[in-house]
């Protein structure tokens, strides 16, 4: 068992810590699609690291393909979602151009056709 | 394949799927859990009429897995480059909105390289322009035009991965029209 805990130890520390640097982005970073990739993808992979310490932990097979189905539906959902508001957010033109470097579809920073 | 069977075998997946899920939940597969499911897959069916989804031509297993490496690879790579900008002047980081004209005319194609783009830190689709196959994308850590260029390179070259692991009928036809020449 010494060396399914330490998998589950060093799986469960490096998932928190891609969590917890997903939510200081989130507060740090300047708009709101940096704060988006922030929000969405340090978060997803820190979860898929958890669940992944979890599972040597957990027993059984039966008791672990719950936490498959989790992390299969984070990976349909999350991109889902951040491209529904990235979306709302580019057509609604609320991109502030001070933090592109560049626009190339020129519309992002503007008012929307 | 005539549309007909397409749909019907599209449609099957998706159920076969749906029990897939059910059985998951459950964790353990008997009799009575496997009924209830295909009684349960059956309602759906009957309420929604489970959306067709495309169906593919081919699948290569190598690509589809290398293609699955490097999304992991790139997924801890770039996420870690995104901690490092979060715990570091994070105020300073600027990004980009760039354009990729996708090559794949094939629907699927496109919902697996967009979900792929999203999901990886770095790159977030913000827009589709499928009339002129366009894909808009905002990437982020981006300070000058050849940062946006390797961006895009990125985003091309796993729909190129992604475009050889999965053969669609679509892009097999687009295949065979243009003679292979890039476009």
């Amino acid at each position: 068992m010494r060396a399914a805990d330490a998998v589950t130890a060093v799986l469960l520390l490096a998932g928190s810590g891609f969590c917890a640097v997903g939510a200081l982005g989130m507060l740090r970073f300047p708009d709101l699609l940096t704060r988006l990739h922030a929000a969405t993808k340090p978060q997803t992979i820190g979860l898929l690291l958890v669940l992944a310490g979890v599972a040597p932990q957990a027993g059984p097979v039966t008791a672990v393909t719950p936490l498959a189905l989790v992390a299969v539906f984070q990976l349909i959902t999350a991109p889902v979602t951040a491209q529904a508001i990235a979306g709302a957010a580019y057509r609604a033109g609320v991109i502030d151009p001070a933090t592109l470097t560049l626009d190339e579809s020129g519309r992002g920073s503007g008012a929307g056709p | 394949m005539t549309p007909a069977v397409r749909a019907a075998v599209s449609r099957l997946g998706m159920a076969a799927w749906l029990l897939a899920v059910w059985l998951l939940l459950w964790g353990r597969a008997g009799a009575q859990i496997l009924i209830g499911g295909v009684v349960i897959v059956a309602i759906v069916y009957l309420v929604t009429r489970l959306p067709a989804v495309p169906t593919l031509k081919r699948v290569r297993p190598p690509a589809l897995a290398l293609a699955g490496l490097e999304f992991a690879w790139d997924l801890l790579v770039s996420s870690v480059v995104i901690g490092r900008h979060a715990l570091h002047r994070p105020r300073q980081v600027r990004g980009a909105i760039i354009e990729v004209s996708a090559r794949t005319r094939s629907e699927l194609i496109v919902l697996a390289v967009t979900a792929s783009i999203s999901l990886r830190p770095g790159t977030l689709l913000v827009d589709l322009d499928w009339e002129r196959h366009l894909l808009r994308i905002h990437a982020m850590p981006v300070r000058s035009q050849d940062e946006a260029d390797s961006t895009r390179d990125g985003v091309l070259g796993t729909e190129r991965r992604l475009m050889r692991a999965l053969v669609t009928s679509e892009d097999a036809l687009e295949e065979d029209e243009s003679t292979g020449e890039d476009r």
